[in-house]
């Protein structure tokens, strides 16, 4: 496997499947991540979407990465979510979650994202990652959802990356790809920014916006959790990189009727992302429990129509 | 209304990505792109573009803008190429492989024989990884982050990007070349009616052996023949100095068969016009056309100023009725 290669295609926003006493659900996970391995280019996790990465605890995190990596076994990069609420804890996190690779001696590509602006302004935000970049090897990954910053409710002046700023951190050569949720306009600023770097990726983290009009980088991708291999079809199709074999005649209108799928999909756990799609795989018997964290708002509800749905349509 | 605001939406969210796709690529002009240029000036050959969907639409296109801006270029189907088209292909020339992804089939499969022809190649491809920039002499990247249309449905942004590449490729050539506006008369017949008539009688009339010209002694016979080889309805006729006698058209024939029936015998003189309307090679085409017009005829002899003829005029041929050629330099 080439050293350090980002991925181009659909990376898995994989949710973190947690048993009743709130431990890892080790069964779980396997079992999830040998449902979505084949049909994915990248694993994130304990990401802050569907990894619900604000309400795991540090020790947590590093047997997360533990239990993953040793399932993975570098078939695809990881990526994990390092921001905590302060640059020491967030120094600290990095550096047990380092300490474990290095004790198991995992040799698959992991990829550190990070939010920056959780725990830190955009200000001296080019000398924080050179000190940052330099305790670690491995590279790292921007993310950058002001929709997260102001969910936080941090008094920060600014929710997004400056478009400067960006810039700056471009010539970090550690800092190699961005996944972004926000506007049009900011993106394609963003995209001015960085032509110096042309092997810098912007990876979509708003499937919505990816299915209208797809980053050529790839997708991070909630829905991917329940319906992997359709995710991985529209990504490809999205990105031109069908096989061969799979354009056959009449595959357009079939990725067609995907995207329309993928949309319905959507709105049917764009509520509570988190606890629908638990629900679902659980129903499903993936995993053991549709727990979640305290960070995930508490769903009301006790059924969910997604696992029947998915049922219904024999989503592999 | 909500509807309608969101189709306005849409759609400029499409010329954003799309504009911003072009923007993209003005910092990836380099080192490269000058090499593509020289590359270009200093084959001896043609700019061959070959692509497949709508990468071989593109292809064609900037081949017909190199073509009307003076670099000779063509466009090569891949599928065509490998069932005998690859024939038209010389050493000479610089092929420029056009595929966003860098792995079309068709034109990875067409490579191996254009390197052995011994051709220059250049990729216009979205991924320097790909075989097709791998094979190829020069890379000139025209990858987009993002396309316009969802699904990958079609290529929107990527082709865009390599259309304005092919434009900029094509503009650079023009100043390269020091391609002038009367260069660009010459490969535009074409073009819009005010700028073919504005063009000088000298550079659109037909001269030299095309002339239908006939000697004043000629029979009939002789200069009915020479109309038909000549086929513009008409023959001058002229004496040993080349000084315009007068003219023998179409009409002159009609007449002339109802008059005396059997003509073939007839001495040309007997038939003729004399003292047709003429005008100076310097004159423009806009004038000549008002010439014929107002007189009611077709064909205008240019002469100069001692009545030599120095070539031949056709109305339709100024308005587009027929070839409109250019004759200069």
């Amino acid at each position: 496997m080439e050293a350090n290669k980002l991925p181009r295609g659909l990376i898995v926003d994989l949710i973190t499947p947690l048993d009743d006493t709130g431990g890892i659900d080790r069964e779980g996970l396997g079992a999830l991540l040998a449902k979505v391995l084949p049909h994915a280019d990248g694993i994130l996790l304990a990401g802050p979407q569907m990894g619900e990465g604000r309400g795991l605890g540090l020790q947590f995190k590093v047997e997360l990465l533990e239990k993953a990596s040793a399932f993975v076994q570098g078939k695809v990069p990881l990526f994990f979510w390092i921001s905590e609420d302060s640059i020491e804890a967030t120094k600290e996190l990095l550096d047990h979650l380092k300490g474990i690779l290095e004790s198991t001696g995992y040799s698959g590509m992991v990829f550190w994202l990070d939010s920056p602006l959780v725990y830190h302004s955009n200000r001296g935000l080019y000398r924080y990652y050179q000190d940052l970049t330099a305790m670690t090897g491995r590279p790292f990954v921007l993310y950058n959802d002001a929709g997260l910053i102001k969910l936080l409710e941090k008094q920060l002046k600014r929710g997004n990356i400056r478009t400067d700023i960006l810039k700056d951190l471009s010539r970090i050569e550690k800092i190699m790809a961005l996944v972004f949720r926000g506007s049009l306009t900011r993106v394609n600023n963003y995209q001015k920014a960085l032509n110096k770097r042309p092997d810098f990726k912007i990876y979509d983290g708003d499937e919505a916006r990816f299915l209208e009009h797809p980053s050529l980088s790839g997708i991070v991708s909630m829905g991917a959790n329940v319906a992997p291999r359709i995710w991985s079809t529209v990504t490809r199709a999205s990105l031109g990189v069908l096989e061969e074999g799979e354009r056959k005649p009449g595959y357009v209108s079939q990725i067609w009727e995907m995207g329309q799928f993928l949309k319905d999909l959507m709105d049917m756990y764009r509520r509570n992302p988190v606890w629908t799609v638990k629900k679902a795989l659980s129903d499903l018997k993936i995993i053991k429990s549709p727990a979640c964290t305290a960070v995930t708002e508490p769903f009301q509800e006790k059924e969910s129509p997604l696992a029947e749905f998915i049922a219904k349509h024999y989503i592999e | 209304m909500k509807k309608d605001l969101r189709v306005i939406k849409q759609a400029r969210e499409v010329l954003e990505i799309e504009a911003q796709g072009i923007l993209n690529l003005i910092e990836r002009i380099g080192t490269e792109f000058e090499q593509a240029v020289e590359m270009i000036l200093g084959s001896k050959g043609r700019v061959i573009f070959t692509g497949m969907g709508k990468s071989g639409i593109v292809g064609r296109k900037i081949a017909a803008t190199m073509n009307s801006t003076g670099t000779p270029s063509l466009f090569l189907h891949p599928a065509d190429a490998i069932h005998g088209d690859l024939g038209m292909v010389t050493a000479d020339d610089v092929v420029i492989a056009i595929s966003n992804s860098g792995y079309t089939k068709e034109v990875t499969t067409i490579i191996p024989t254009l390197k052995g022809l011994g051709v220059k190649l250049i990729a216009f491809t979205g991924d320097p990884e790909s075989p097709v920039a791998r094979e190829s002499d020069l890379l000139i990247n025209v990858g987009v982050d993002r396309e316009a249309c969802p699904l990958g449905l079609a290529p929107t942004t990527s082709t865009t990007a390599a259309l304005a590449m092919g434009d900029a490729l094509a503009v650079v050539l023009i100043n390269r070349r020091r391609f002038n506006s009367k260069d660009f008369k010459r490969f535009h017949p074409g073009g819009s009616l005010g700028d073919r008539l504005s063009v000088k009688i000298k550079e659109v009339m037909v001269t030299g052996e095309e002339i239908p010209l006939v000697c004043i002694d000629q029979t009939m016979e002789e200069t009915l023949s020479e109309i038909d080889r000549k086929d513009l309805g008409a023959s001058l006729v002229v004496d040993d100095g080349l000084v315009l006698q007068g003219v023998v058209t179409d009409g002159d024939i009609r007449r002339s068969l109802l008059q005396w029936g059997d003509i073939m015998g007839l001495q040309v003189e007997e038939v003729m016009s004399i003292s047709p309307k003429t005008l100076d090679e310097e004159k423009t085409a806009a004038e000549a056309v008002a010439l014929m017009e107002y007189h009611g005829i077709t064909v205008l002899p240019i002469v100069d100023k001692a009545k030599r003829v120095k070539g031949i005029v056709h109305l339709h041929g100024l308005l587009g009725g027929k070839e409109f050629r250019l004759n200069g330099s």
